[in-house]
């Protein structure tokens, strides 16, 4: 949010809760854990960070931020698996996922007929080839989309959603780099 | 592949939890109690392949059925009406 408008930044001089060191400290111990499948890098853990949704971004302690990257970076490096987290965590309330909204409130369901335009096609198609090349799986396309920012998977189309998606994981799979996609969109734009 | 622990018939109750990560089971059936309708097979868990990782031992998928009044506090339909949902066994527990 660098050069965004802000409110005045009020310094306060204030110390740590017990459970603030614990998670820093744990975060740094995984952190020096190099060159085994418990480590993770910072730079996950800010990636886990900056994926937030702008809402819980907001509403959250700093190092509430850190709790919940820790858990998103073991469930990333299969330190534990989602089922083995949510076993633990019975009856912990976390915020619904957006794009999880089954038995929310909605408007009435309008069919209509459309055809698909020749880049929703391509994009439909490389996503096919991809995924029975095994170079990715419906479900981590699935996961990059429920992990979109809300107004950005409101706003994006079911295609355009797929777009970015497939960015996201070819990226985490090493396919390719965040510095070939930035050049390649600067060339374009 | 892990062993079926239920059987058509047997109520089951849906974890309520909430972990990070792609998971199947809806937001809205957490806590909820069904009866197994029947088992489906059994597939590579997607919140593991969803991570780019195998998924196995493949886990079994159960057709679970719920009474809608027992999903929404305010159903005003028929008592009888049910809800249907596929849901993996590590969701779930004997209820």
């Amino acid at each position: 949010m660098g050069g965004e408008p802000g409110s005045t930044v009020v310094p306060d001089e204030h110390d740590y809760a017990e459970w603030e060191r614990r998670i820093d400290a744990m975060a740094v111990l995984l952190w020096g854990l190099k060159g085994t499948k418990k480590y993770f890098s910072v730079d996950e853990h800010r990636k886990a960070i900056e994926s937030l949704p702008p809402e819980v971004y907001d509403s959250i302690a700093y190092y509430e931020k850190w709790i919940l990257a820790l858990a998103q970076c073991m469930v990333g490096r299969g330190v534990v698996s989602s089922a083995e987290l949510a076993q633990k965590m019975k009856d912990v309330m976390f915020k619904r996922q957006h794009h999880d909204m089954g038995g929310l409130p909605a408007g009435k369901v309008e069919p209509s007929e459309h055809d698909y335009a020749e880049w929703e096609r391509r994009v439909d198609a490389l996503s096919v080839l991809l995924g029975s090349k095994k170079i990715l799986t419906v479900d981590e396309r699935r996961r990059a989309i429920e992990s979109l920012p809300p107004e950005a998977y409101d706003q994006m189309s079911y295609y355009e959603r797929w777009t970015s998606a497939l960015a996201q994981t070819l990226i985490q799979r090493g396919v390719i780099t965040t510095e070939e996609l930035a050049r390649k969109m600067h060339e374009r734009s | 592949m892990n062993e079926a622990k239920f059987r058509p018939g047997e109520r089951v109750r849906v974890l309520k939890a909430y972990p990070p990560g792609h998971i199947r089971t809806p937001h809205y059936i957490r806590g909820c109690v069904g009866e197994v309708e029947r088992i489906c097979g059994a597939f590579p868990n997607p919140e593991e392949l969803a991570q780019m990782r195998s998924g196995l031992p493949a886990q079994p998928l159960y057709r679970v059925r719920f009474l809608q009044k027992n999903v929404w506090p305010d159903y005003a339909g028929p008592a009888t009406d049910v809800l249907e949902i596929e849901i993996y066994q590590h969701w779930l527990e004997p209820a």
